[in-house]
């Protein structure tokens, strides 16, 4: 032994028992804040991985400036890669075709192709004018091959290209057209001789670590760009941290506003099982006191042990959020697959690992601070006395009490600070599951493709005319493979009446099986006026949105019609346009509109649908000369997305309750433990075991009350907070009070009680009266 | 010389109707080597004095000089520090630390005032003491005696020039009792150390060099019994 603080270690070798609950509530949090951030990070490696291969590697977008100051820009130290790109017939409602397919056409430099968009799967980037990429989907369609002449078809020419490469583009199976990539002096050839204007966008990428949003605004003012020309990959910037987009913004908010609630519950958590095993050991402190340790050393001394304690609980922990999250990654890679499946593995996030052990260590100094005071305080007339006196200033009122709850109630309020973290720790648990609750609902709502009406098809006519015709719809529906087809006719622009200064819309019919998903997937809560729009002349419904003015009980001029608005939709697919939508039955649609065809036909496909299934549909849309659009890949990642997120949140909600019960059941053991030996004092007088259990239980009664009553009036403002910012402000859906959750969370709260009455009680039935009068 | 000096020691729990008067206007004086015996009744104020005296709680009115120093004029950390070098304590349950070896518990104080022990007078103690063979055993494979022997090696090993002492004996069989009693005062005359012991034990009492008694907070001395 060199130094007095020597005796930490050996303390905690000997003192293991007593230093477990500690060590665990340390071990609880490191791996909590470990598994988070490491989920976090591996949450931001996936989204980078999908955000390149989906949306490119690239932060800005520059559309309206010369060349010469693209190359300037690209001349700054903060930009990593620059890129350049032009199109032709990109949205393909022009006459551009490559052997008989709708074409879209392309100039890019070749950084675009091979860096900004990883995109060719084949072959290599066209070097010189006559080669070209083209789509990947062309090889099944034409049956071509790298090397193979291809010819583009354009209103005012022809051009030949030689196929060097393949490349994969998302968007190109959606729309069921092909791509065609030039380098861009080839692109310019033909721009040119189609007669059409440039249309440059120029994409940077930034160097890793900088402030993008600082450079962002640097680029804008020194080169005059104006908003509308500058484009954000919202995914990549939001992965930088520097992202203005406000539900990235919010995302931060509330993984910090978690990660102090975890900070919070984990101090706490910490402080109490210390609190206890301060109280437990007071002569212990009395005597060093008393042997000349001056305060200072205590708190050191109660600081290092803290400490200690961390060099066992913070390897185990961070080994332990390492495991969880492999198992979860594992379990999203393999058990949703489609977008996760890019997520790492075996992935070290030493993100994680040091958030952990500096969390761990930040709430142990924390925690420790007001033990560590406490054992300072200790006198040392302790130590000479031999006994601690508690101090109690009130008599208990056995009045209208058994004497045994009195003196329960009378043990829960005897200490503040005792009686304060309890109720912290129960009330925290309470926060968390709130909190969480409503970041659930938004994941309900923001993936809610996943509900019925979704299709896994779509014919639309290039224009959106209404010229799907009934006939077709029928003959779509019976074909094999096809479980049900359903329209909707449309009508943008739409003129009305100046009202509430509006003065366009966009029309939409609703068939009856889209009337029925409406009420059975709550479109919107109102059945009463969705039963009247859809068998009630002029009535309409509208779709909430943040630019819409128009409410229930508006009336608007639509045609010759006063329409009033009986229904609002919150939570639907349809909408989001330019203009308000109002959204009416098909025989209104056909009056107003004079229209009885549709402009998009959904189709929801068998699940033993096979792919000649699907070709023979794809004929159907390309004979009537239709676009058919497949969304089952981007259902699929939807689904994916929906799933891991779902995992997430309940894994989340899982852990937090396991933390308040494993918080509540140590929380009120230790309570026990440090009063064993009045308990068994009091056995020794003739209290009965049951006695005994009540009066535990009377004590626990007052922390459950008081963590309630706390936790339910923090707690729901939070929930409200959180549902307001995430769910009503996008989707509209008005604020509830989660009694559900209430009710949840108070049935929770009440079995982790009685399941922590059981233990000690059961721990102090099964010792002997002398046993437990001795005890320490 | 006197070593100690009590001037008007009173000491008061509670006030009003429920004011306990645990020490009433005491006052005496301890010469340097003295070893006094403290007697009284259970609840007559034995405890309180010695906690005035080294320190541990404060006293209503009054002063207590020890080597020249009115402690309770000094801050709290300096009598800390006062405390750790100048006074050895012994406490009935003898309050080991049980996880440490008889040596580690001998030498902690020494530790606790940032020194290194001093190897030659720690052996010295551990055979004055009779625990030679047992420096590395832990409290729990010690018998009363041999606990309580620790605990006088604790209190002695920072050569402090008082030791107060609640009932050291108050544990222990009659024989262990004697050895521990001979042991403290033959350590006390061949280092000159002054001892000021509460204790039932009227043999203990009357082996002391002065015997003072407590009653009702009243200190009446008994004189030197050699004298």
């Amino acid at each position: 032994m060199r130094s007095y603080l020597s005796l930490i270690p050996i303390s905690v070798r000997v003192r293991r028992k007593q230093s477990l609950m500690t060590v665990i509530c340390i071990t609880l949090s490191v791996f909590l804040v470990t598994a988070i951030f490491s989920m976090a990070d591996m949450g931001i490696r996936l989204e980078e991985a999908n955000a390149k291969q989906k949306h490119g590697s690239w932060h800005i977008l520059i559309r309206d400036i010369s060349d010469e100051e693209a190359e300037e820009i690209s001349a700054r130290p903060d930009v990593a890669a620059f890129s350049v790109q032009d199109a032709i017939n990109y949205n393909i409602k022009e006459d551009y075709y490559i052997g008989g397919k709708k074409a879209a056409v392309a100039g890019m430099n070749k950084t675009f192709l091979t860096d900004t968009f990883d995109y060719i799967t084949e072959g290599r980037f066209p070097e010189t004018d006559n080669e070209a990429v083209i789509s990947e989907n062309a090889k099944d369609i034409m049956g071509v091959n790298i090397g193979d002449s291809i010819t583009l078809n354009t209103p005012l020419g022809k051009y030949e290209y030689t196929i060097s490469g393949f490349e994969h583009d998302a968007n190109t199976y959606m729309y069921d057209a092909v791509l065609l990539c030039l380098n861009m002096s080839a692109f310019d050839n033909v721009r040119i001789s189609e007669g059409k204007s440039p249309a440059r966008e120029y994409c940077y990428r930034f160097n890793k670590y900088i402030n993008v949003r600082k450079s962002i605004n640097e680029i804008k003012e020194q080169f005059n760009i104006p908003d509308e020309n500058i484009g954000e990959n919202v995914v990549m910037v939001g992965l930088t941290g520097f992202s203005e987009n406000s539900v990235l913004q919010g995302m931060y908010i509330t993984a910090g506003v978690l990660s102090l609630l975890i900070l919070i519950a984990g101090v706490l958590m910490i402080a109490g099982s210390m609190n206890s095993n301060i109280t437990q050991r007071t002569e212990f402190f009395g005597m060093l006191r008393c042997i000349g340790a001056s305060k200072k050393q205590i708190i050191r001394f109660v600081r290092l042990e803290a400490l200690n304690w961390c060099k066992i609980a913070v390897p185990i922990g961070s080994g332990l959020g390492i495991i969880v999250t492999w198992i979860l990654c594992a379990a999203l890679k393999f058990g949703i697959g489609g977008e996760l499946s890019s997520i790492p593995l075996f992935g070290i996030s030493l993100t994680g690992i040091v958030c952990g052990i500096f969390v761990g260590i930040i709430t142990v100094l924390i925690a420790a601070r007001s033990p560590a005071k406490k054992a300072s305080k200790v006198s040392p007339v302790t130590a000479v006395s031999g006994n601690v006196k508690v101090k109690t200033h009130r008599s208990i009122s056995a009045k209208f009490l058994k004497t045994e709850t009195a003196l329960g109630i009378s043990h829960a309020s005897a200490s503040k600070k005792n009686l304060l973290l309890m109720t912290g720790s129960f009330a925290l648990s309470i926060i968390l599951f709130l909190s969480f609750s409503a970041i659930h609902d938004w994941t309900r709502h923001a993936l809610n493709d996943l509900q019925p009406h979704t299709p896994d098809l779509s014919f639309a006519s290039a224009d959106l005319s209404c010229n799907i015709t009934g006939e077709l719809a029928d003959n779509v529906n019976s074909m094999r493979g096809v479980k049900r087809a359903f329209g909707r006719g449309f009508k943008g622009d739409l003129a009305i009446d100046d009202y509430k200064g509006i003065n366009k819309v966009d029309l939409v019919s609703l068939d009856d099986i889209q009337f029925e998903w409406a009420d059975e997937e709550k479109w919107t809560k109102d059945s009463v006026g969705l039963e009247r729009a859809y068998k009630e002349k002029n009535c309409v419904i509208t779709v909430f949105d943040k630019d819409n003015p128009l409410e229930k009980g508006d009336k608007i001029k639509l045609g010759d019609d006063i329409a009033e608005i009986v229904c609002v939709f919150t939570d639907s697919p349809i909408g989001g346009g330019g203009n308000p939508t109002i959204l009416c039955n098909e025989k209104m649609f056909a009056r107003l509109t004079g229209e009885t065809g549709y402009a998009v036909l959904d189709i929801q496909l068998e699940k033993n649908a096979t792919e000649s299934n699907i070709s023979a549909i794809r004929s159907q849309a390309e004979a009537n000369g239709f676009l058919l659009s497949d969304r089952r890949e981007n259902n699929r990642e939807i689904e994916g997305t929906y799933y891991a997120f779902t995992i997430l949140v309940y894994g989340f909600i899982g852990i937090i309750a396991m933390i308040a019960l494993f918080n509540i059941m140590n929380s009120i053991s230790m309570s026990v433990s440090a009063r064993i030996k009045q308990y068994g004092a009091m056995r020794s007088v003739g209290m009965s075991a049951r006695q005994l259990t009540d009066m535990i239980a009377a004590e626990t009664a007052v922390y459950t009350f008081c963590g309630l009553v706390v936790g339910l009036v923090a707690g729901i403002p939070i929930n409200k907070l959180f549902f307001e910012s995430f769910v009503t402000a996008y989707f509209g859906t008005a604020w509830e009070p989660p009694l559900a959750e209430v009710f949840i969370s108070a049935v929770f709260v009440l079995i982790a009680s009685i399941l922590a009455v059981y233990a000690p009680s059961n721990r102090i039935k099964n010792m002997s009266v002398a046993d437990t009068a001795r005890s320490e | 010389m006197d070593l100690l000096e009590a001037i008007s020691v009173s000491k008061t729990y509670g006030g009003g109707d429920t004011a306990v008067h645990a020490l009433k206007d005491v006052s005496f004086t301890v010469p340097k080597g003295e070893f006094t015996a403290v007697v009284g009744e259970s609840g007559s104020g034995k405890t309180t004095l010695l906690n005035m005296l080294g320190g541990l709680d404060t006293p209503t009115d009054g002063k207590v000089i020890i080597d020249g120093k009115d402690i309770f004029s000094m801050k709290e950390s300096s009598l800390t520090i006062f405390r750790r070098r100048n006074i050895g304590f012994i406490f009935q349950s003898f309050n080991l630390i049980p996880e440490l070896t008889v040596e580690q518990n001998i030498i902690f104080p020494v530790l606790l005032d940032y020194r290194k022990p001093d190897k030659a007078y720690l052996e010295e103690l551990l055979k004055v003491l009779g625990l030679e063979d047992r420096r590395c055993y832990l409290p729990c494979q010690l018998s009363g005696g041999q606990q309580q022997r620790t605990a006088i090696g604790r209190a002695l090993i920072t050569r402090p020039s008082l030791i107060l002492a609640d009932e050291p004996t108050g544990n222990l069989d009659s024989r262990n009792s004697s050895e521990v009693i001979s042991l403290l005062k033959n350590a006390s005359k061949k280092y000159e150390q002054t001892i000021i012991m509460i204790t039932h034990n009227r043999a203990i009492s009357q082996s002391a060099d002065r015997v003072l008694q407590v009653s009702d907070g009243i200190l009446t001395d008994f004189g030197r019994c050699r004298e």
